[in-house]
């Protein structure tokens, strides 16, 4: 997948256990879009899908993949329009979702199984 | 050998009640599911592994969360049904559910360490999730006026049941090249969308007078969308389940496996040709008759039909109450003729103007459970186009009934307008879509909210799917539209002429896509047209089979460039 994306990248899972939208920070997880690390290069993009992949064996994340993303006023933006939704929320229900401040899961219980 | 099981407390009168080997059955299925919930997490299952038997079980892993699909068998429901629900959405989900056109249930925000209780909690009201999702016979559908319609020949809710009981795990065809769905009606008139389906039958009378079955198959729609072929024009009452079984059993053994999108059974006969088909069909028809093991008893066939004997209608005289202007508007679209004499058929609708088509939150379900109980013998249907429908209420208590549900915001008089859309879930929770279907349908929904503008354009049917899978019908569809996206950016395109009627046809895409913020706006000129071309009596459908796409599509784009 990282052969066809260009520009800056983030890295994507879901958690098993909830289904929660994960962002790669590190070699852990966070749960939102603002705190993820942002791969300027594309060998950085790709050593982190690499190594999210071997991680898949401990069965706390799944279906990792990099999305393209833009610096905007400041701010990162999904380029796509599914990875503004997956970080917000669905734009019709706009009281759910991470941008309601709801996670299925909580920071603590993503370290506590990246750990 | 099964263990023996405590039978579920009968969940209404006249609704299929599960027997000893149903509830073996479903509750064997979720302890299996919970197991492979367990290896899953422990790591014993892979996600490769896993992930084919969440999906036979309904789970799908989505954008946000899991979206677990609950089966409403030919979109039935009791109050107690409607209860649970209710209490699963304020439980384990965000307080609402979705109402699918498979007349399914769907709940978007699910954790997987959940679903295990969430199963055993639907097994306790005979509902689980079992094929609502893979390879296999979904979810069979229904005309969600059966049983009440004074059109029917006779309710199809027995053969819907017998075909469940058939259907689910039948080990030929569990794993099958694609999905298969099969729809039943019982009138002239097409609420089901029988033509739309992979097969479809159709109660019907022979010139003798005598009650079988036409059976219907290859339709579908997706991104090669064909209208069902007859396959037989009276199949005998107790040969109907040996002709579905010859249908499936053709299907199975000659389709394609080597291209997913070549592999339902509509390319199939497309392919070899209706009649070559049918051919094949009789062929194994006549082997699985000679066998004669497939014969469907007159008794077992009665036994079913006992489940659903109508409920003891009082004797009452017709007499439909009067309103004010409200009330009046309400029972013009969302009121039909009942056969017995003093009641009715009340479509609750789903589409309040600016909400989200087929969503209901669980306040709503469990005042919905309420009325059902009080005015509707304890039932309510899902249609298919995302609505509900109260099957069996006395024309006295109408105005009641509208009041409770104009408090609920459950009383918009829609049904059949131009504000009635379906619409898929799209981009805003669909792992598979391309572009949102919901704020699109809010938007037109807006656009035409003047009731009196409703009522002058009339029956005009728009149907809204984020991409090409096409759960929103967009292809049958008097309007239809379709998400797609170029480069991240969602764009619509339009279809004019579908139909999902008795007069069946495909939509025609007009052209080039519209814009996010376009589409609405290409619709109203649309809408406009019609409105100009019109002959008396002449639907919208009507107009444009008439005088073709030219017009419409002059009048989208060209506005469309100069705006």
């Amino acid at each position: 997948m990282a052969q066809h994306l260009s520009g800056l990248q983030i890295l994507t899972a879901n958690r098993l256990r909830s289904g929660d939208v994960l962002y790669r920070k590190g070699d852990g997880w966070v749960l939102t879009l603002a705190e993820a690390d942002i791969y300027r290069d594309q060998p950085a993009a790709d050593a982190a899908l690499a190594a999210a992949q071997a991680e898949l064996v401990r069965n706390d994340f799944v279906a990792p993949y990099l999305f393209e993303v833009r610096e905007q006023a400041g701010r990162v933006v999904p380029v796509k329009e599914r990875e503004i939704i997956r970080a917000a929320g669905p734009t019709v229900h706009q009281h759910t979702g991470k941008q309601a401040g709801q996670f299925q899961t909580t920071q603590a219980e993503v370290d506590k199984a990246h750990a | 050998m099964l263990n023996p099981v405590k039978l579920p407390e009968p969940v209404q009168p006249n609704m299929y009640r599960y027997d000893e080997f149903d509830a073996q059955f479903v509750g064997e299925r979720v302890k299996q599911f919970a197991y492979q919930v367990e290896r899953r997490l422990s790591g014993e299952l892979t996600e490769d592994q896993f992930k084919p038997l969440r999906l036979m079980n309904g789970l799908y892993l989505q954008l946000h969360a899991y979206m677990l699909r609950i089966a409403v068998p030919y979109g039935t429901l009791s109050s107690k049904q409607m209860r649970k629900l209710a209490h699963i959405a304020r439980t384990y989900d965000k307080g609402f559910g979705h109402f699918t056109t498979r007349t399914n249930m769907q709940f978007h925000w699910i954790k997987l360490v959940d679903v295990p209780k969430i199963l055993r909690e639907l097994a306790d009201v005979e509902m689980h999730c079992i094929q609502t999702s893979g390879n296999c016979v979904r979810n069979t559908t229904a005309d969600q006026f059966a049983g009440a319609t004074p059109e029917e020949i006779e309710d199809p809710r027995p053969l819907c049941e017998i075909i469940r009981q058939w259907s689910s795990l039948h080990p030929e065809f569990v794993f099958l090249a694609r999905k298969f769905k099969i729809a039943v009606g019982a009138t002239q008139t097409d609420r089901a969308a029988l033509q739309w389906h992979d097969m479809a039958v159709q109660v019907v009378k022979n010139e003798e007078g005598r009650t079988g079955y036409l059976v219907m198959a290859g339709g579908g729609m997706g991104r090669t969308p064909y209208v069902a072929h007859v396959m037989n024009e009276f199949v005998e009452r107790e040969d109907i389940l040996a002709y579905l079984e010859a249908v499936l059993r053709v299907y199975n053994m000659d389709s394609r496996r080597d291209n997913i999108h070549k592999q339902r059974i509509k390319i199939l006969i497309n392919t070899i040709g209706p009649e070559e088909m049918r051919r094949r069909v009789m062929r194994e028809f006549l082997e699985l008759k000679k066998m004669g093991t497939l014969q469907l008893p007159a008794e077992e066939l009665a036994r079913i039909t006992a489940y659903f004997a109508p409920p003891a209608f009082e004797t009452l005289p017709d007499a439909m109450p009067v309103g004010d202007r409200d009330f009046e508007n309400w029972k013009q679209t969302n009121i039909h003729p009942h056969k017995a004499p003093g009641y009715a058929i009340a479509t609750i609708s789903l589409k309040a103007i600016g909400q989200i088509p087929g969503d209901i939150s669980a306040d709503q379900m469990d005042a919905v459970a309420g009325l059902m109980d009080e005015f509707s013998v304890g039932e309510v249907r899902v249609c298919h186009d995302q609505n509900l429908v109260l099957p069996h209420v006395r024309q006295k208590d109408l105005p009641a009934i509208f009041a409770r549900l104009q408090a609920l915001d459950l009383a918009t008089p829609n049904s059949g307008l131009i504000t009635d859309i379906i619409a898929c879930p799209g981009l805003d929770y669909c792992d598979l879509a391309n572009a949102r279907s919901i704020p699109i349908a809010q938007r037109i929904a807006k656009k035409f909210a003047d009731l009196d503008r409703q009522h002058d354009i009339g029956e005009l049917k728009i149907k809204i799917s984020g991409c090409i899978n096409a759960c929103g019908h967009h292809h049958a569809g008097h309007i239809g539209i379709l998400g797609v996206d170029k480069k991240g950016v969602e764009f619509y395109q339009l279809l004019l002429g579908g139909s999902g009627a008795e007069d069946a046809s495909i939509g025609t895409i007009m052209g080039p896509g519209f814009g996010e913020h376009e589409i609405a706006d290409a619709v109203e000129r649309v809408v406009n047209v019609y409105l100009a071309e019109r002959k008396a009596g002449e639907r919208f459908l009507d107009t444009y089979r008439r005088i073709g796409m030219e017009k419409f599509k002059a009048a989208a784009y060209e506005e469309a460039v100069a705006a």
